[in-house]
């Protein structure tokens, strides 16, 4: 019985990321990777979810060292700031790079 | 397979169109910005010690409170030098303040003359708006411009 080849090694491109493989990981990926970082509300409504459904989709991004989740003190209500980090932008731009090897054939 | 990339490829590009519709600057956020600026330039070129040290503290006291007043307002925040070729004009603007500055202490330094500051003030609120309006077109065009 042979082992499956590695996505990379099928499509001869770098391989798609599994973590962010998943449509909303991905999209918000997408959106925190054109800004420094972007508060828990705004992705919840860019999304379409539940605040639970995005927080099990940031605890991924978390677990993987993707993503990082602040929630600075101040004045008023405390709101919750999430980030890319680096690792995780490397990872997003290897998963973009596939997708478009992929879809350039 | 293929259609899987290109819906992805979609929607990657939809969430970077979310972000430019996020980023509507204020109208104030540049003039305030100017307004700090302009007054950096006259109180470093004018003052002594302690006026330049107030100066200082307060152009980055306003700074600070312009970054809070625009995430508060909009959920998010772009570093100028983060941001792609976009970041070209925050460079632009950064250069452009510090070679007013350096002006202006030289004018306070070597010269009586009052004018020339008060020029260089003009100067440096008209670049910061200029260019910082530049900077947000350029960078949601970018982020319109596809994945």
């Amino acid at each position: 019985m042979t082992e499956p080849l590695p996505a990379a090694d099928r499509r001869g491109t770098e391989p798609f990321d599994e973590t962010i493989h998943a449509p909303n990981r991905l999209r918000i990926c997408a959106f925190l990777d054109a800004m420094n970082s972007a508060e828990f509300s705004v992705l919840r409504d860019m999304l379409g979810v539940a605040d639970s459904v995005l927080s099990k989709h940031l605890k991924v991004l978390q677990d993987a060292g993707y993503a990082s989740v602040a929630k600075p003190t101040g004045r008023g209500r405390v709101k919750t700031w999430v980030s890319l980090t680096p690792a995780g932008k490397k990872a997003y731009a290897r998963h973009v790079a596939a997708l478009r090897a992929l879809f350039d054939g | 397979m293929e259609n899987d990339a290109a819906a992805q490829l979609a929607a990657i590009t939809d969430a970077r169109a979310a972000v430019a519709d996020r980023l509507v600057t204020p109208w104030w956020y540049h003039p305030v910005l100017g307004l700090a600026a302009a007054g950096y330039v006259v109180g470093y070129s004018f003052g002594g010690t302690v006026v330049r040290l107030v100066t200082v503290v307060l152009f980055v006291g306003v700074a600070f409170a312009l970054v809070s007043a625009y995430k508060r307002k909009t959920g998010v925040w772009v570093s100028g030098l983060n941001a792609g070729r976009a970041s070209r004009w925050a460079i632009a603007m950064g250069v452009v303040l510090g070679v007013v500055a350096v002006a202006g202490l030289v004018v306070g330094m070597y010269t009586d003359l009052r004018w020339p500051v008060w020029c260089l003030a003009g100067v440096t609120f008209v670049a910061t708006v200029l260019l910082g309006r530049r900077f947000d077109a350029a960078l949601r065009a970018q982020l319109r411009a596809g994945a």
